[in-house]
């Protein structure tokens, strides 16, 4: 298990290290700022909670150098060795943090996807067919992609997540969504 | 189609912003109008490369939310009236007129929210797709 993280691990760090950090409409840009200070100072705070749980910081986005000015810049981080009892595992950072959690085996790992109290997307990536096939079924979450980094569907279709995932107490994209916008006569 | 409902008016040119000492105001848009927020208070709109204020929007009180509600009663009978090929029609208009504008659109997300603009296109991109679902749901693509 650990070879195969290792690996990822590394080529991830080669990859992040890479990305331009400018404003929105500077074409070499891959991200722009955050949006507001006060988003930029909470998950610079989760960057600082991460390390304190014992988390490690493999790209501290704080330390590079950032574009001139006043704008809510931050870099790209990477956090290895994540642990599910950790708040930067169970709170979502909307940030460009990437955390790594480790499993032995896709169970361990389907299972880790499937406790979380959110569940907006999960992707897969894989050669196997089977497991594919496997996750897709299983997985609880209101997106899913195989070998995709982010699911999200086209627009016509509808888009959200499960759990926790979603406003409001009714799941809008699916029946429910259906049934709420039109009044269906047979 | 008249633009009853209440949502910020974004045609103020970007150009009045930052350098200037006036900061571009947005207002709502209500009945058909650009009107100014009477409430007086406002929150401030920033540009999240630069960190300063590029604008500031209205928050609007009851009085402005009832008449933008009032004003959607008085249109809805008028509009539901119409045949489904008339609201076809203004669909079609909107999806053009989101085509024409989606390099401002795309400017206009990039400056408030900091995405790069390939990423903004793409999410002005998907309210364009939205459009012509819509279109081919009511059988007239």
């Amino acid at each position: 298990m650990d070879t195969t993280a290792d690996t990822l691990a590394k080529k991830l760090q080669e990859r992040i290290e890479k990305l331009v950090v400018a404003p929105g409409n500077d074409a070499s840009a891959d991200m722009g700022p955050l949006v507001t200070g006060v988003h930029l100072e909470k998950v610079r705070n989760y960057l600082a909670t991460g390390t304190e749980e014992g988390a490690e910081l493999r790209i501290d986005g704080r330390e590079d150098a950032l574009p001139e000015g006043d704008g809510f810049f931050l870099n790209p981080s990477l956090f290895d060795h994540v642990k599910p009892e950790m708040r930067i595992y169970k709170e979502e950072i909307f940030g460009p943090v990437l955390g790594i959690v480790r499993a032995r085996d896709f169970a361990t790992a389907l299972k880790l996807v499937n406790e979380h109290e959110f569940g907006n997307g999960a992707s897969i990536f894989t050669r196997d067919g089977d497991t594919a096939r496997t996750f897709a079924h299983e997985v609880i979450a209101g997106m899913v992609d195989i070998n995709i980094p982010i699911p999200v569907p086209m627009a016509f279709h509808s888009f959200g997540g499960w759990k926790r995932s979603l406003f409001g107490d009714h799941a809008m994209h699916g029946p429910e969504g259906i049934r709420f916008t039109l009044a269906s006569r047979q | 189609m008249r633009q009853t409902n209440k949502s910020s008016s974004v045609a103020a040119p970007q150009s009045n912003t930052e350098s200037s000492n006036t900061i571009r105001e947005i207002t709502h848009w209500i009945d058909g109008k650009a009107v100014r927020g009477t409430s007086g208070r406002t929150s401030k709109v920033f540009n999240p490369a630069t960190g300063k204020v590029q604008a500031t929007v209205p928050m609007a009180n009851s009085a402005e939310l009832g008449a933008a509600v009032e004003s959607i009663k008085r249109a809805f009978p008028g509009w539901a009236a119409q045949p489904p090929l008339r609201g076809a029609r203004v669909l079609f208009r909107v999806r053009e007129l989101l085509e024409s504008h989606l390099d401002e659109i795309a400017a206009l997300i990039s400056s408030e929210y900091g995405k790069v603009l390939a990423d903004a296109r793409g999410e002005a991109m998907r309210g364009y797709d939205g459009r012509h679902a819509c279109k081919k749901a009511s059988g007239t693509d």
